[in-house]
């Protein structure tokens, strides 16, 4: 039993569905027209899961360079 | 314009940084700058339909990776140097609507290692000796964009406060051989009174010298400099408590609490800080439900908190606050 009386096996039962949820991290990265850069994080589902492959805990980088894209306005900070 | 100043009377920068000025400042409710850029409508800050969590460049950053030359020139008492660094924008979500308390544990569990992932990232630059994760939700913090999101300062220093933490934590492990963090993870849970959520692997307390009421900190029961030291089930851990102490916040007085939110790593300017202990902080600044702390006179000028609130009174309140079981 854990610190608040629930069932150890059955906890981690649900993490590691959960963990298999989480899928693999992919980073993709590209430079906006005023050179700063943007990166879109997706998460690969494992093939278990119904989705694409991968291991978990990788992490993948590609670099690709945006364009065609007008004015962009700003955030706050 | 935007440069370093040093303060010599409190040894400590302050950064300029007169551009932010004209930041965006609450846009229209039918264009948030944050959202996907839909087909036909104007570009925003993503130019894609959808995204799952984007990381970008601040395009009113405090600190550049190229940054300008100081507008004024520095001597021996008034110190001057460029804002070199980064400062990035964290979308947790193409929902606009969405929050971090709203998000299911995955999702957040996804966003911890994206902060991991940026902490490395960052770190690892030679110029970048702290990065800052954080997040201010809310108008009374003073945000102006309601889409979920976070923000990451890259410091070519160690910022004041993390650097007294650094100080007392070495001083404690010099001379105890015990770090600091732990023998507070020690007491808080064999005290319990000031214990608000705790799980396996983490612990959410209101601290014993809470300066907000609703001050919570939530630590590793394992010892760990940084996010980079958790593991898989700790990150999880770190995901649930998280969204517990959340929702905790919002279910306190039936609305999205205001808050900021700080995640103290130890710093990556190339030594070992095998003393320091990861940790998160959040201060929200309402007393009451209809009351709000502000840092007047005592807190400004003196630098001393006026807590109006006991940190056991409050703790057992956001105890009792659902969600009570994690």
């Amino acid at each position: 039993m854990n610190a608040n009386g629930r069932c150890d096996v059955e906890r981690d039962k649900q993490r590691e569905a959960r963990r298999r949820a989480k899928g693999r991290l992919v980073k993709e990265r590209i430079t906006k027209e005023d050179g700063r850069y943007l990166i879109y994080y997706t998460f690969e589902r494992s093939a278990g899961d119904g989705d694409s492959t991968g291991s978990p805990g990788a992490t993948s980088d590609t670099h690709t360079t945006a364009g065609g894209r007008g004015s962009v306005p700003g955030e706050e900070g | 314009m935007s440069e370093l100043r040093w303060n010599p009377v409190l040894g400590e920068w302050v950064v300029t940084a007169t551009h932010r000025q004209d930041r965006t400042y609450h846009p229209p409710a039918d264009f948030c700058p944050l959202c996907p850029t839909r087909p036909g409508a104007p570009p925003t800050e993503v130019p894609a339909e959808d995204y799952e969590i984007v990381v970008f460049e601040n395009k009113f950053p405090s600190f550049r990776r190229v940054p300008p030359e100081p507008s004024v020139e520095g001597d021996d008492l008034y110190e001057v140097q460029p804002s070199k660094g980064i400062c990035e924008v964290v979308l947790y979500s193409a929902n606009h609507k969405g929050s971090l308390a709203m998000s299911d544990v995955v999702d957040i569990a996804r966003l911890i290692d994206v902060w991991a992932d940026r902490y490395e990232e960052l770190g690892s630059l030679d110029y970048v000796d702290y990065v800052l994760i954080f997040e201010n939700k809310g108008d009374v913090i003073g945000v102006t964009l309601e889409h979920p999101h976070g923000q990451i300062y890259a410091f070519p220093f160690i910022p004041p406060r993390p650097a007294r933490e650094l100080e007392n934590a070495e001083r404690h492990w010099r001379s105890t051989r015990r770090c600091l963090f732990c023998d507070i993870i020690g007491r808080e849970t064999r005290d319990g009174r000031r214990i608000v959520a705790q799980n396996e692997e983490f612990v959410a307390a209101v601290p014993f010298f809470a300066r907000y009421p609703y001050e919570v900190h939530i630590l590793p029961r394992r010892h760990a400099p940084s996010l980079l030291d958790l593991g898989d089930d700790e990150r999880w851990g770190l995901a649930e408590i998280l969204k517990a102490v959340l929702q905790k916040y919002d279910n306190l007085f039936g609305f999205p609490l205001p808050y900021i939110m700080v995640m103290h790593q130890a710093p990556t300017d190339g030594r070992e800080y095998p003393h320091y202990h990861y940790h998160i902080e959040f201060y929200p600044p309402n007393r009451t439900k209809t009351k709000l702390k502000y840092l007047a006179g005592c807190e400004s000028g003196a630098g001393t908190f006026i807590n109006d609130t006991l940190p056991e009174e409050t703790a057992a309140t956001l105890r009792a606050t659902p969600p009570c079981d994690l």
